[in-house]
């Protein structure tokens, strides 16, 4: 009886004495890389950049960037690591980068390491260059460490801007589930500060169309519901600026004469906080209809055009599938480009500010 | 020969026991001159109460007229006297507190005059679990005194006394209390089987009890409660709970008991059912924090900073900078450290425990810190850790969560978080196997019972509680309740 519990603790004991010196990661004996960047080296090789931040007192970092090139990004980390004074680790990676370059050419296998490494977050921000990652990396100069930079850059451009919520997990999703097409943001640089520049829109895994960024209200609300969202329109009459749009999107989805018709019902409701033109609340309904006819327009121009490139970033496939049992993959595809895709928008101004 | 040899046999009798008695330390003799002959008056001087002795019996014995020793008992104002021709008793009798006064040629011969002295601590406000609001008495010593601070407040027919002697050399007398029609009769028969059946020689503390008739002795949980509050006990008897009082221990059991009432300090029943729920989840939240929060550190530090916030790297990373250890190296050193002040602070007299606590608190924390031995966030977290295991209302409940930190940091540093939850697990199982007189431990969390969380991680208002709890089986499982008067 009493042997039992001897022979059970012991066992305890042993297996910590002899795992005592496991491998461990201590967490200031490691680099941590914070954003790696690639690019397309000549023959077919992979060009890492990589920042590992020191972190210095009161706060401040100092970044390290690495940069080699290898054919696989292991490859990479075996070169990096002959130059970094700790080891090199993935765990807190938060950005990566892709030239435009290596996403004509299809990112399936450079981001193919992100998906297998179980330390890396899969809410992880993936974003294509115009010009060289490396180039894009080391002109942002910054006091928080360029992880924390680019990181707080995307945040806000999702939660507040026209940015929609695009991680490594959605990428992915969309280039496994064949319903849909993804997209990432494009970063482009602007004297000496990166810029978020424009959507990149995918077929399949390749680069085939952009956006920029100052259009992508409309696609954010024809691709989710957004919590706090802007919208600028201009008429010949007046400016105006609607801020905290709020919107819900609701896809209705009807088979006529054997093809699907689709409707994207999008209802917005927003406050005004700037306005040039003369009182708003005599020009209420006037203003409502006015943007949500701008908005339709708009929409209609962006389907037209993934109808045009064969894609859809809209994950209207997606939605059919999970609602129609006719779904047919090949005659889905076949019918898409054209198809009639209607866009219904709503908009109503909940508030005029301080002002009338 | 007849009489007057019988007289002589008897007074060689008393000489004997005089002379032996008088080789004992304090033996007071003292000897009176009476027409009959010879008195003579022995005690003890440390078992007897000298102001009875020198009010009561002195004077009687010198100024009333009696002619034998019956006739002077008539006159002494105590009960319990005895008159005896029996020598042979007479040493067990001073020991146990009486005086003997012996007469010559008379029978019987000797009277035994009961004066022990009762030298006991008066009842006091309670120190351990001090309330700011409710009643402010708490047990003594003594067992009489305490059964009758718990009388006081249980006046009914209905509360059952059985008192047991329990010690070989001690003689240790232990009542079990139960209140008849409410507690189930299993519990106080397990209770005092368990207790007649304790074989050691000296019962000096109710802890004895508390240890010699747990469930698992091997057990770090002790699973008996003890309180110092009489309003605790009469609060948990009216429950349907047993208590175990024991002669010279001013706290009493309480059983059967679950983990969870380890943390409710029994002033949570005088303030607000919000108030007193809010706090007792503070509390429990303060034990989990307590218990995990260094093994956490450890763990996270030596394999998983991918879990550590960006924004809290930074501060992690400087705080460490300076220090050459390993984050277990670190953290064991200060836990060792902080374990030193406790133990040098509750061995000293209080007044230097107090200094003790402070130079150790602020000179040694901030020099280690200063010196590049451990890190600043770890000395505040183990300092939080050290503050949340305090706010355990049962001390005994305390030490064991000082206890199983160390053996939670070892696995964390081997096998990391991994490791942790399967050492947690581990507890986990160990709590569910546990039993209180033979009723589960970890009550009303496993078994799942939902009726009985009324009273364990919030406290419901007290009309919302009209059924004792289930874990103790009571025998009348509804609580009387008056009239509604908002009806």
């Amino acid at each position: 009886m009493n042997l039992k519990y001897i022979v059970a603790f012991g066992l305890v004991i042993t297996s910590l004495l002899i795992n005592v010196s496991m491998p461990s990661k201590v967490i200031d004996k490691i680099n941590m890389i914070t954003v790696s960047g690639y690019d397309k080296a000549e023959q077919n090789r992979i060009k890492e950049t990589v920042v590992a931040p020191t972190y210095l007192e009161q706060g401040t970092v100092e970044d390290h960037v690495y940069t080699t090139s290898a054919d696989t990004v292991y490859g990479n980390r075996v070169k990096l690591n002959s130059k970094a004074s700790e080891q090199l680790l993935n765990g807190k990676l938060r950005v990566a980068f892709y030239s435009e370059e290596l996403a004509k050419q299809g990112l399936k296998t450079p981001i193919e390491f992100l998906t297998r490494d179980t330390s890396i977050d899969s809410n992880l921000f993936l974003a294509i260059t115009k010009v060289p990652a490396v180039e894009l990396i080391n002109t942002v100069k910054t006091k928080k460490g360029k992880g924390v930079y680019f990181e707080d850059l995307f945040e806000h451009n999702i939660i507040h801007g026209n940015l929609p919520d695009v991680s490594l997990k959605t990428f992915e999703d969309s280039l496994k589930g064949e319903t849909s097409d993804p997209f990432l943001p494009m970063f482009g640089i602007e004297g000496e500060t990166a810029k978020l520049e424009s959507l990149a829109f995918f077929k399949d895994d390749r680069l085939v169309d952009t956006l920029p960024i100052t259009q992508a209200d409309v696609f954010k609300m024809l691709y989710e519901n957004v919590g706090d969202g802007t919208y600028q329109y201009k008429s010949d009459d007046y400016n105006i600026s609607v801020e905290n749009m709020e919107s819900t999107r609701k896809i209705t989805a009807e088979k006529k004469n054997g093809s699907p018709e689709m409707t994207l019902d999008v209802r917005m409701t927003g406050v005004v906080r700037e306005y040039t033109g003369e009182q708003v609340m005599d020009q209420k309904s006037k203003i409502e209809t006015d943007i949500a006819q701008d908005f339709t327009e708009k929409a209609n121009r962006i389907i037209k055009s993934f109808q045009e490139l064969n894609i859809d970033p809209l994950k209207l496939e997606d939605f059919f599938k999970s609602k129609h049992r006719s779904y047919n993959q090949d005659q889905f595809k076949e019918d898409y480009s054209d198809m009639t895709i209607k866009v219904k928008a709503d908009m109503r101004l909940t508030g005029t500010g301080t002002r009338r | 020969m007849t009489k007057k040899a019988s007289q002589k046999k008897a007074e060689r009798d008393f000489d004997r026991l005089l002379k032996k008695l008088k080789t004992k330390d304090g033996f007071m003799h003292y000897q009176h001159d009476h027409p009959q002959g010879t008195m003579h008056l022995g005690y003890l001087k440390t078992a007897v109460d000298p102001e009875k002795l020198e009010k009561y019996i002195l004077p009687r014995m010198q100024e009333y007229i009696y002619n034998d020793l019956s006739e002077l008992n008539q006159f002494i104002p105590f009960t319990k006297t005895e008159l005896t021709n029996d020598s042979s008793q007479i040493q067990e009798k001073l020991v146990n507190g009486f005086v003997f006064i012996y007469m010559a040629n008379t029978r019987p011969s000797f009277l035994l005059i009961p004066l022990p002295l009762d030298e006991k601590r008066q009842v006091a406000i309670p120190e351990i679990e001090f309330s700011v609001v409710g009643p402010k008495e708490a047990f003594v010593e003594d067992i009489d005194t305490n059964l009758n601070l718990i009388r006081k407040r249980l006046t009914i027919p209905e509360l059952h006394v059985r008192k047991l002697k329990v010690g070989t050399i001690t003689k240790t007398e232990v009542a079990v209390l139960s209140i008849d029609g409410i507690s189930d009769e299993e519990n106080v028969n397990t209770a005092i089987q368990r207790i007649e059946g304790v074989d050691i020689d000296q019962v000096i503390d109710s802890s004895y009890i508390q240890q010699t008739i747990a469930d698992n002795k091997n057990s770090p949980f002790p699973q008996l409660l003890d309180t110092e509050r009489p309003d605790r006990i009469a609060a948990v008897l009216a429950e349907g709970k047993i208590a175990i009082v024991v002669d010279g221990s001013p706290h009493v059991l309480i059983g059967p008991t679950t983990l969870i009432e380890f943390f409710s300090a029994f002033e949570d029943y005088f303030l607000n059912w919000m108030t007193a729920s809010a706090f007792r989840m503070i509390r429990i939240v303060a034990v989990f924090f307590s218990i995990l929060i260094t093994p956490m550190y450890v763990a996270v530090l030596t394999h998983h900073f991918e879990i550590v916030p960006q924004a809290l790297l930074t501060t992690l990373i400087n705080s460490r900078a300076q220090v050459p250890f390993p984050p277990i190296m670190e953290a064991i050193l200060l836990e060792f450290t902080i374990e030193l002040l406790r133990e040098a602070g509750a061995r000293l007299p209080t007044k230097i425990g107090q200094t003790i606590g402070i130079v150790g608190g602020i000179v040694v924390g901030t020099a280690a810190v200063d010196a590049g031995m451990t890190s600043n966030v770890l000395l505040i977290l183990i300092a939080l850790a050290a503050l949340g295991s305090f706010t355990t209302p049962v001390y005994k409940m305390g030490n064991t969560i000082r206890l199983i930190r160390f053996p939670l940091l070892l696995i964390s540093h081997v096998y990391g978080m991994i490791g942790l939850a399967v050492a947690i697990a581990f507890i986990m199982v160990h709590l569910l196997r546990l039993t209180s007189l033979g009723r589960p431990f970890f009550e009303p969390i496993y078994p799942f019972r939902p009726a009985d969380f009324k009273d364990a991680l919030i406290r419901l208002p007290f009309d919302k509680q009209k059924k004792r709890p289930f874990q103790v089986r009571p025998d009348k499982v509804n609580r009387p309740v008056g009239k509604d008067h908002t009806k």
